[in-house]
């Protein structure tokens, strides 16, 4: 046994696993995304809504500026907790699976089936020597042929469906207000209006002060549709 | 001609066949003659596929090309549904094979083919030809006799047929294409896709 394998360093690299069957790095870069900046997702019939505090860190930033959220295709958007470059690494490769499923089938891509391969390159790192688990969560919401749904890939390339999900540090705020709140006949207005509460909410916890970004995509029109500051404040002062 | 003499593979076998959408469904049909120039190289060749539990082909030309083709197709249909979790639907099993006769543009694979079923969106049918240009319709007509299968049924289709008007018209369309195209006949294969499945049908004449 080389001197670099001491015992107990199951930590170094992610292709080995420790004696109880656990891969460290991949638990780490769980870790990253947990204590990222909130994002939440929540779908009913009536379309999606993806959601995610943006935090400004100077004054001089372009408030428009988005980077949490992202349209992959016009029927489906992402939202995003963690290391943010390694997010849009995922992102740029994701809109190259949109647009190809329109190329081979004529058809917009299913969100299950985007999650599912965004997963698969998530999986490759962990278990490739000499790379680095993505540190990024990502929520896909979008509205395909199946209906409006929401899947949401962690690190280790899992992934899963729900009706509404937040990851990130305001998780457990979040799901206690989505856990009272959710109903599954709500309006996309009231879908808006619970997800600006889930964040406004989770930041108050934390006292941050709010700043949010929303994206709707209704079941109606299938297109997805950044909502500006202006309809944001509106909102907020609803709750 | 002294070529096709020689090489008995270089003949393009003819072919009618026919597909119909209706009310309930789509029903495709070819005849069972396989020729070769002047010979008749087989009275029982099947040119109708099923490609999923509800969607069909129906092909013209090379036997061995539509052969090929309707396998491929078939297991990128198999692997879309494992993929996706529900059937691919009609028109994206038309794009499939679409994609795999342009991507031969150069060695064309030599086979007209009528896609054909049931999906969410309800019946429909397209046509594709050697390159995979991709056409819906509401009828169509492919091989060496669908000039006079198309006459028939452009005179006799309606919209809203039932099940059984729409056959009568596709068996008197192949009759007209059987009796005059000398390279069709030896009777009649059938898909009638509804949704209550696929069911494969022929008939003698």
């Amino acid at each position: 046994m080389s001197i670099f394998a001491a015992p107990g360093a199951y930590d170094r690299a992610i292709t080995v696993f420790s004696p109880d069957g656990r891969l460290f790095q991949v638990e780490y870069a769980l870790e990253t995304v947990n204590r990222g900046a909130t994002i939440v997702g929540i779908a009913s019939a009536d379309g999606i809504v993806l959601g995610a505090e943006e935090k400004i860190e100077s004054k001089l930033q372009d408030p428009q500026f988005t980077w949490k959220i992202f349209e992959v295709d016009s029927h489906l958007g992402a939202a995003v907790v963690g290391l943010g470059s390694d997010a849009r690494i995922l992102i740029d490769q994701a809109r190259v699976y949109a647009q190809s499923n329109r190329l081979m089938y004529d058809e917009p891509i299913d969100v299950e089936i985007i999650t599912k391969r965004v997963g698969d390159i998530k999986q490759l790192y962990t278990q490739h020597a000499g790379v680095r688990p993505f540190g990024v969560s990502i929520i896909f919401g979008g509205v395909d042929k199946t209906g409006s749904r929401i899947f949401s890939t962690d690190p280790s390339g899992s992934y899963r469906a729900y009706k509404a999900i937040a990851v990130g540090i305001g998780r457990e705020t979040v799901e206690n207000i989505l856990k009272e709140e959710y109903k599954e006949n709500m309006t996309l207005e009231e879908l808006i209006k619970l997800c600006t509460k889930c964040l406004v909410k989770s930041l108050e916890a934390r006292n941050e002060a709010p700043r949010i970004k929303l994206a709707v995509i209704p079941a109606a029109t299938k297109k997805l549709k950044m909502l500006t500051d202006e309809e944001i404040d509106k909102y907020m002062k609803q709750i | 001609m002294s070529d096709q003499a020689q090489y008995p593979y270089m003949y393009i076998p003819g072919a009618t066949t026919i597909g119909v959408v209706f009310k309930d469904g789509v029903i495709l049909a070819a005849e069972k003659r396989v020729s070769y120039g002047y010979f008749i190289m087989s009275k029982g060749g099947k040119k109708v596929f099923k490609v999923t539990d509800t969607i069909g082909a129906a092909c013209a030309g090379l036997v061995s090309d539509m052969q090929l083709l309707l396998r491929d197709v078939e297991a990128y249909a198999n692997l879309y549904r494992l993929d996706a979790g529900r059937p691919v639907s009609v028109k994206a099993a038309a794009k499939i094979m679409s994609n795999l006769l342009f991507s031969t543009r150069f060695v064309p694979l030599i086979t007209q083919t009528i896609v054909g079923g049931i999906d969410d969106e309800g019946a429909s049918l397209y046509v594709l030809d050697v390159l995979g240009s991709l056409i819906p319709d509401k009828y169509a007509a492919v091989g060496t006799g669908a000039e006079i299968a198309m006459g028939v049924l452009e005179e006799g289709y309606k919209e809203n047929m039932n099940q059984k008007e729409v056959k009568d018209l596709v068996v008197r369309a192949m009759k007209s294409a059987i009796s005059r195209d000398s390279m069709s006949g030896n009777g009649v294969d059938f898909l009638i896709i509804t949704k209550e499945g696929i069911e494969e049908q022929s008939m003698p004449f």
